[in-house]
């Protein structure tokens, strides 16, 4: 059963058509939820949200737009307001990912393993710094390789908007990489698997 | 130079950040979603229980709007029909209400209205010591 088959279905109030559809998506859906708010606890809260939603709102949901962009808009904004009451509540700091930790300590062979959860540490670090708004930018556009006008339909952003945030982003992240993280500021992408 | 090409150089070669895009890969095991979609499924229940009950609820406003508002406009018929119904004219009472007015005057019958979509309604208010009727007419016709 294709995409737009579950999601008709699950239009009609079918629950294992959805079952279906949250599970090929909530790999994504967790993934861009963490890299905006650096805490995996927080960001599997926030799937679960995102996927409440996406149910109630499925019904205005129509063919020929763009599955992703709604539901990614969806996630988004949850990571976001999410971010900014936590902000309020003066918790900024970026925790550990216990999930990658996990996998490096019980990966064993897994250098790769190893590389990612650093990364993805030094990542949590580093984003800590951006606003919610570029820190989802740069995590539509750099981590997941969305095209700028997807971004820009996700974040409901002008393009150029998206661009100076992914821009500002970048140059933050740069900054810190270098005068925190040398040794990564001198390896490339394909150092790392 | 393009912003949204992931560089800031034409070659690419010394942005940085694109370390980060291995994190595409760092998906949670199998055993992180346990408990998952029933957390959700249980979420999804709860607001359509809230959904329904809310609807309810706002049923329940409008019908007692509507119960209010029909409420005050008997209301307003009482007392706009009251002075009438205590000042009959001579036209409206029969000659056997008045044939027996010596026992106790009975309230006054206005069944001779001309209106034929008018109801009347007699309410038995207060005490037996002290009774009153309280004579209500209805008609869709009134012009209040």
């Amino acid at each position: 059963m294709n995409e737009w088959d579950l999601i008709r279905r699950s239009q009609a109030g079918d629950l294992q058509a959805f079952e279906v559809l949250v599970r090929e998506k909530r790999n994504q859906v967790f993934r861009i939820a963490r890299q905006i708010l650096g805490d995996e606890e927080d960001a599997k809260d926030i799937a679960q949200l995102v996927f409440i939603r996406l149910w109630q709102t499925l019904g205005r949901f129509r063919e020929g737009s763009s599955f992703s962009a709604w539901l990614h808009r969806i996630t988004v904004n949850l990571a976001i307001d999410c971010s900014r009451r936590r902000q309020g509540r003066g918790r900024v700091e970026a925790r550990e990912p216990a999930v990658l930790e996990g996998a490096r300590a019980e990966g064993g062979t897994g250098g790769a393993e190893m590389a990612k959860g650093e990364v993805q540490r030094v990542f949590q670090e580093l984003a800590a710094k951006l606003s919610p708004r570029q820190r989802a930018a740069f995590v539509l556009r750099e981590i997941e390789g969305f095209s700028t006008e997807e971004v820009s339909e996700m974040l409901g952003m002008r393009i150029s908007t998206v661009r100076n945030h992914v821009h500002a982003a970048r140059q933050t992240l740069q900054e810190g990489l270098r005068r925190f993280f040398p040794e990564y500021a001198r390896r490339r992408s394909g150092d790392v698997s | 130079m393009r912003l949204d090409e992931g560089r800031l150089d034409p070659g690419g070669e010394s942005d940085r950040t694109r370390l980060f895009r291995v994190l595409k890969e760092a998906d949670p095991s199998e055993e992180f979603w346990s408990g998952f979609w029933l957390s959700v499924r249980a979420g999804i229940r709860d607001s359509e229980r809230k959904g329904r009950s809310l609807t309810a609820g706002r049923a329940l406003l409008l019908g007692s709007s509507a119960g209010l508002m029909a409420a005050v406009a008997v209301l307003a018929l009482v007392f706009l029909v009251r002075p009438v119904a205590h000042l009959p004219s001579p036209r409206t009472v029969p000659l056997r209400a008045l044939a027996g007015a010596e026992e106790k005057a009975p309230p006054p019958i206005l069944e001779d209205l001309q209106s034929a979509s008018a109801r009347v309604y007699t309410f038995h208010v207060g005490e037996p010591a002290d009774a009153t009727d309280v004579i209500l007419i209805v008609d869709e016709k009134i012009d209040i």
